[in-house]
């Protein structure tokens, strides 16, 4: 295959609560060579990180926080709207709980750079490292690390935004 | 593979990348690209990328070479050339190459600057068009603009 041959990215059905469609993508496989040369990728750099799966390219970040593992999604509009569709709520870093979920922000131009799912949280002033989260890097493997160590954290700019799922278009 | 490039390093940024913005905001910091960009004339790299564009793809360092090329290119930001190129290339629909395209055309491309051709007009310098600017500074000499 050459990059000509590619006729377009896979899809799935994929819909939010409220049923607007979401743009999401499948990926090729990795082959088996291309999985081990990469199983030790960051095992120095992040010392607090337990990596957990192999690498898969069949979904990122967003596809686990928000489409069961199963596909690719990268428009931060998109996870907007899903924001919005399926109700979450935006909160304070000291009302995280586990469930909850984080995103990186690129202050620059917007871009939902990565999102996660909070697995443990101690509320310390200041230290974010009590903060604990699982989330899938982009191709590579799914990671439970403090919400302060990747390489997502080392853009020279960003924020982090903290949600919940409130399911507030349920209530009678 | 005709370039150098820190491929080791570009891969681990492509591997952990969730978005394309992501790709680019990295590739582009990244010293042994931006000195490609720098060293190499924009029609050698379009050269190398068609190339490329053409062959089999056998690994992923196949497709982080290839995304480098690409955001090297656009980064040259000289919009008569990547207009051809982009009429061919741009259509390449694998993965993240049709948004860095329109990332290109939102955010990277240079703004057009247009000279709006303004003929001088004199006036009277006691009529009330004369604005006089004036400054206890110094540093500032009092001037007259005539509109």
């Amino acid at each position: 295959m050459n990059l000509f041959d590619y006729t377009g990215n896979k899809k799935i059905e994929l819909v939010t609560a409220k049923g607007r469609a979401i743009d999401n993508y499948q990926v090729f496989e990795f082959s088996a060579y291309e999985r081990n040369k990469f199983k030790d990728y960051t095992s120095v750099r992040f010392p607090n990180t337990i990596f957990k799966c192999s690498p898969s390219p069949e979904y990122n970040c967003h596809g686990m926080s928000f489409a069961s593992r199963r596909t690719n999604i990268d428009k931060s509009n998109d996870i907007r709207i899903i924001l919005n569709d399926d109700c979450y709520e935006k909160i304070d870093e000291k009302q995280t709980m586990i469930g909850d979920i984080v995103l990186y922000v690129s202050e620059g131009d917007g871009d939902i750079m990565h999102s996660g799912t909070i697995v443990f949280a101690e509320h310390k002033s200041g230290d974010l490292s009590h903060i604990k989260v699982i989330s899938k890097w982009g191709k590579y493997r799914e990671a439970i690390h403090p919400v302060n160590e990747t390489d997502y954290n080392k853009l020279s700019s960003y924020r982090l935004e903290y949600y919940r799922l409130t399911h507030t278009h349920y209530e009678v | 593979m005709k370039y150098s490039l820190n491929l080791e390093e570009l891969k681990n940024i492509y591997l952990i990348s969730n978005t394309a913005p992501f790709l680019i905001e990295k590739f582009k910091n990244d010293i042994s690209l931006q000195y490609l960009r720098d060293a190499e004339s924009i029609s050698d790299l379009i050269d190398e990328f068609k190339a490329i564009s053409k062959a089999e793809i056998n690994s992923m360092e196949d497709v982080v070479y290839a995304y480098a090329l690409y955001i090297a290119i656009l980064l040259k930001r000289d919009d008569k050339v990547l207009e051809e190129f982009l009429k061919n290339e741009g259509n390449i629909k694998f993965e993240w190459f049709p948004e860095i395209k329109n990332i290109y055309f939102e955010k990277l491309r240079p703004t057009t600057i247009s000279y709006i051709p303004l003929s001088p007009k004199v006036s009277n310098k006691n009529s009330h068009n004369n604005i006089r600017a004036t400054s206890n500074d110094s540093e500032f000499q009092e001037i007259d603009i005539v509109c």
